[in-house]
């Protein structure tokens, strides 16, 4: 799930479970305010895995929560999940964009660097961002972004704890971008 | 009473001329506002803003008073009724940079400010 923070900074929670990622979207939830407009923002399409509507999402998904970042991330690793910085590359609704720079006390698991630019290049702009795991994807908000940008992880099995191991490079586990 | 011409402008000059509420920060009220900047986007705000501004923000986390010290501001204004974070209170306090709020939108404070004579 990408949460949008207060001060407009967006946040991927990642999750092993629909438990924990629906305990996050009620958290979520309890702190999103608005009604969508479906002619100005779009549908919000509710479907299952055959693609069968089943309604449509009212809330305005598009809007800020009221929470504050570190309080995202703190409540992303109390329900145990991993906390990733979306798109720091990006001019708005990234961490560095909003905030300038990253909080030397935010515990992030790992930074997302967007299919628009080299990691390379992002490092070089962006030198503090060394200092977290990356990782690059595509930020798919249709369909057909699904895989514009992949990061490959060789893990022993598709678990969190998997996950958060090639993130930091432990036990022989790694990513490649 | 418009500032024009006047040389020297301080921080509690803001205060009391506009009621500005002071969060924290009062050691540095007699530090000289020379000019103005507005901002919510912090990376924009530390490339840009001028030395010895009034910052006017909506933005409350703690990482503005990083930016206030880069930047060697006056001061900042959290604008629009947004309340700044403890953390960003406490900040500031140790810094010495004065955190005024304003309930208003920064739009007409910022208006309110140029017109007075800081530019």
């Amino acid at each position: 799930m990408e949460i949008c923070s207060k001060e407009e900074v967006h946040i991927l929670s990642v999750f092993e479970t629909i438990k924990q990622t629906l305990l996050m979207q009620e958290y979520i939830y309890d702190n999103l305010s608005g009604k969508n407009s479906s002619a100005t923002f779009g549908y919000q399409i509710v479907a299952d895995e055959n693609d069968v509507v089943s309604g449509e999402n009212q809330r305005l998904l598009i809007g800020a929560t009221t929470l504050k970042l570190s309080e995202i991330v703190d409540k992303i690793h109390t329900l145990n999940g991993l906390c990733i910085a979306s798109h720091v590359d990006r001019p708005v609704f990234g961490i560095i964009s909003q905030l300038g720079f990253i909080p030397p006390d935010l515990p992030l698991d790992g930074v997302e660097i967007s299919w628009r630019i080299k990691p390379s290049e992002a490092m070089k702009q962006m030198p503090d961002i060394k200092r977290f795991p990356f990782i690059t994807s595509s930020d798919a908000h249709f369909p057909d972004d699904i895989g514009k940008a992949i990061t490959k992880f060789f893990i022993a099995e598709p678990t969190i704890d998997e996950i958060r191991l090639a993130l930091t490079e432990k036990n022989d586990r790694r990513t490649e971008v | 009473m418009s500032w024009k011409g006047w040389c020297k402008v301080t921080v509690k000059d803001l205060v009391e001329k506009f009621g500005l509420q002071t969060a924290t920060g009062e050691k540095g009220l007699d530090r000289l506002v020379k000019s103005g900047y507005c901002g919510d986007l912090l990376s924009d705000v530390m490339a840009n803003a001028p030395e010895s501004c009034v910052w006017l923000t909506i933005q409350s986390h703690q990482n503005i008073i990083a930016v206030a010290v880069l930047r060697e501001m006056a001061c900042i204004v959290i604008t629009g009724g947004h309340t700044p974070d403890t953390e960003t209170i406490d900040k500031a306090g140790n810094e010495g940079i004065p955190l005024l709020l304003w309930p208003g939108s920064g739009y007409t404070l910022a208006g309110d400010i140029y017109s007075a004579g800081i530019k």
